[in-house]
């Protein structure tokens, strides 16, 4: 089954419902397959790149791990770059390290679309690992596999993504995967962190997230940047974490079953209470045990000897 | 023998300034004089060259009135021959330079020099703007009054002053030279460092917006500087609907206020971004489809005078990056003239005078600048189009050094067959072939 034509992981938003049953069923049985002890060799004898223009520990580290345990083998850069520092170009940076001849490339960037233009640039796969406000495909679908995971199916369930959607790619790769799979989808933040016209991918814009808290089967609260208060996006952390922030009280009427998701890394105390992401309905060091597995999917579908 | 006097004949001869149409003959002698206008030569007259133009159109003095040309400071984007080069292939008989060059134009002196500089190289006539303040560092006006002795048509620094007081007094200090203000209204507190047009869009590549409110809220604050304070004003390129209803009501209240715009605002909006193209990177950027439709409204009835290539050359590795970091604009010279023809002649109807002004005689009066027009006894710049013939725009047909075009791979009608520059023909098509007699192409910029 030829599912996944393109070359390259770049976004969800081109993935329809079948593509990602398809990655996400990979993923499971990949899952089993670890569970039983039997490992999976598809990457042997490759090598991956892992290209990181802005800082990552958790993201970089699964992804090393998934390389290892099918069996391959990375090579991790971290080149922290400025628009205002003039060095190499780019084009020059890429075309030097696919010249060393890695067989794939992940790649995270702070602006969003070059891995679409790394993608364009070099014949091997690029994955990407977050560019931008765009799209971090991978995670994702680690959310949405550990939802499903939780409860089955995301199907006719109410998913809320809960902060500063302006600046969040996982907040869209999270609405472009939920959509094509039948999940209702509710946004909020402040209005200053909803980006425009974000009515029209298809979801639910709320202010108050208590009017719609004890609906929710999942919750996927978003990082916030204190760099945001700096710009005026929002006076003070303790007025977003008096509106905005998921705390315990908050959660009295939420439903027994809800999942609560954090892509990390958390500010306790801010976006979440400590109450919360360590309390009974927190699924987030789940999410991390499975981003290695669903990474491994990715990297098998892309890479493995056809 | 090769023959100095041609005879043009059968052209649709446009005079955008009367508004007229009509086939006739020009008749044009060594010195590049017309001689004769309306008339066949004689068969027996064997000094003459005779071009049948039938069922083409000819365009006088179309200028290109907004062109970043890179020299000096950047001769590895362009100089004024490869611009030269763009214009008169392109069908373009003059062209207005912006002071964006290293140094700035902000001095009598390099007022000066680009005038000598341009005798020089260049062949196609170039009008320098001087620069609104010195450097182009938004804190001190440059000397307005010694540029405009020099020669300089109009003045800005791209964007509006940034200080509202020091915008007032460029208006106020410059408002009985009867020069424009050119200004691409934009306000950075707003626009930030956007990339794109704020919206659906924007949204859903991750791409940091521009709202079209820092190019509205501007150019209001300018209309009303002008209401109170004086001056002359031109808006280029406007590119949201607003914009275009602020101007249309400034005009309207007898404001000395005109606005242009550039062809690649009436094919593209924002969801051209979509892919990440670093080719379709512009600022101001692609709006919505509204917005372009509300550009050729504003054009049909008259509130946008004016339509330039907004030309913003620049090397492959501007642009061979991601969009983010690529340099915004398009290289337009070559292409302005088929652009506006085939988006407004062929797609909307309107008439070959109507879009001659905004490429001729809209564009002169706004920048006050006097070029002769096709009458008896005047050295004559002027174009000859193709309206019937469809072609495939190739990036190889480009002679700006800028290959930075959305363009390219797209087809279009108005090829430009033949350019003549004061009485020269500077371009002519191969499929052009005279009846009888040997053309002489000048390429001398002394001749």
């Amino acid at each position: 089954m030829q599912i996944s034509p393109e070359k390259s992981l770049l976004g969800l938003r081109s993935f329809n419902r079948d593509r990602l049953d398809f990655i996400l069923s990979h993923a499971r049985s990949l899952k089993q397959l670890y569970a039983d002890n039997t490992h999976a060799r598809s990457l042997q004898g490759k090598t991956v790149l892992n290209l990181f223009f802005e800082p990552s520990t958790r993201t970089r580290v699964s992804f090393e791990t998934a390389i290892k345990r099918l069996g391959g083998s990375s090579v991790a850069i971290s080149m922290e770059t400025s628009s205002l520092k003039k060095g190499e170009t780019l084009f020059d940076t890429v075309k030097n390290l696919d010249a060393m001849g890695f067989d794939a490339i992940v790649v995270r960037h702070r602006n969003a679309g070059v891995p679409h233009f790394i993608d364009h640039i070099l014949d091997v796969p690029v994955i990407n690992a977050g560019d931008g406000f765009n799209e971090h495909p991978s995670q994702g679908l680690l959310d949405i596999f550990t939802m499903q995971e939780q409860r089955g199916s995301v199907e006719n369930r109410n998913v809320l993504i809960l902060g500063d959607i302006l600046h969040s790619r996982v907040a869209r790769s999270n609405i472009w995967a939920l959509l094509q799979l039948g999940a209702k989808v509710f946004v909020a933040g402040p209005p200053t962190l909803i980006p425009a016209n974000i009515a029209d991918m298809g979801v639910t814009v709320v202010h108050s997230i208590d009017d719609v808290i004890s609906q929710m089967d999942f919750i996927n609260v978003l990082r916030i940047q204190y760099e945001r208060q700096d710009l005026g996006y929002f006076p003070t952390i303790r007025e977003y974490r008096d509106q905005f922030g998921l705390t315990q009280e908050r959660l009295k009427d939420a439903k027994p079953e809800l999942c609560i998701l954090h892509p990390g890394p958390i500010n306790r105390g801010i976006e979440i209470d400590s109450a919360v992401a360590d309390g009974p309905n927190n699924v987030i060091l789940n999410q991390v045990t499975n981003g290695v597995i669903v990474r491994m999917a990715i990297l098998d579908l892309l890479l493995a000897p056809k | 023998m090769i023959t100095e006097t041609i005879a043009i004949i059968n052209g649709r001869l446009i005079d955008p300034v009367r508004g007229t149409e009509e086939v006739t003959n020009l008749l044009i002698n060594s010195n590049g004089v017309i001689t004769g206008m309306g008339y066949l030569p004689d068969d027996d007259e064997e000094t003459t060259t005779v071009i049948d133009v039938k069922g083409r159109f000819i365009i006088p003095n179309i200028t290109d009135s907004h062109c970043s040309l890179r020299e000096p400071g950047h001769e590895d984007k362009e100089t004024f021959l490869s611009a030269s080069d763009a214009a008169v292939t392109g069908g373009i008989t003059a062209l207005i330079a912006t002071p964006d060059t290293h140094p700035t134009v902000d001095t009598p002196e390099m007022v000066s020099f680009i005038h000598a500089r341009r005798r020089a190289a260049g062949i196609v006539p170039i009008y320098p703007m001087g620069a609104l303040s010195k450097g182009i560092n938004g804190l001190e006006l440059a000397e307005l009054r010694l540029m405009h002795d020099a020669g300089a048509v109009g003045f800005t620094d791209g964007n509006s002053l940034e200080h509202t007081g020091l915008m007032r007094h460029a208006l106020q200090y410059s408002s009985d030279l009867d020069r424009p203000i050119i200004v691409t209204a934009d306000d950075p507190l707003l626009s930030q460092n956007g990339v794109m047009n704020e919206g659906y869009y924007s949204t859903i590549l991750g791409l940091r917006g521009i709202h079209a409110e820092s190019e509205e809220l501007r150019i209001a604050r300018d209309i009303e500087l002008v209401e109170r304070f004086g001056g002359v004003l031109h808006f280029f390129p406007v590119s949201t609907a607003q914009s275009v209803e602020l101007v249309r009501r400034a005009k309207a209240r007898g404001l000395a206020i005109t606005c242009g715009t550039s062809p690649h605002y009436l094919y593209f909006d924002e969801s051209a971004i979509d892919g990440y193209p670093t080719n379709f990177k512009v600022l101001p950027p692609f709006r919505s489809a509204s917005d372009r439709q509300a550009l050729i409204d504003g054009i049909k009835d008259g509130t946008i005078d004016a339509i330039a290539s907004h030309h913003q050359p620049h090397t492959i590795d501007g642009k061979r990056t991601d969009f983010v970091d690529a340099d915004p604009g398009i290289s337009g010279i070559d292409t302005l003239v088929c652009t506006t023809l085939t988006k407004l002649v062929r797609d909307e109807g309107l008439s070959m005078v109507d879009v001659s002004r905004l490429l001729s005689s809209n564009p002169l009066a706004i920048f006050r600048i006097k070029r002769p027009g096709i009458a008896l006894m005047k050295r004559p710049s002027f174009t000859v189009i193709d309206m019937k013939t469809d072609f495939t725009l190739e990036s190889s047909q480009f002679k700006s050094k800028g290959l930075n075009s959305p363009f390219i791979g797209r087809q279009f009608t108005g090829k430009s067959l033949m350019t003549v520059i004061e009485g020269r023909i500077r371009f002519i098509d191969p499929s052009l072939k005279p009846t009888t007699g040997t053309l002489v192409v000048s390429k001398d910029p002394t001749t």
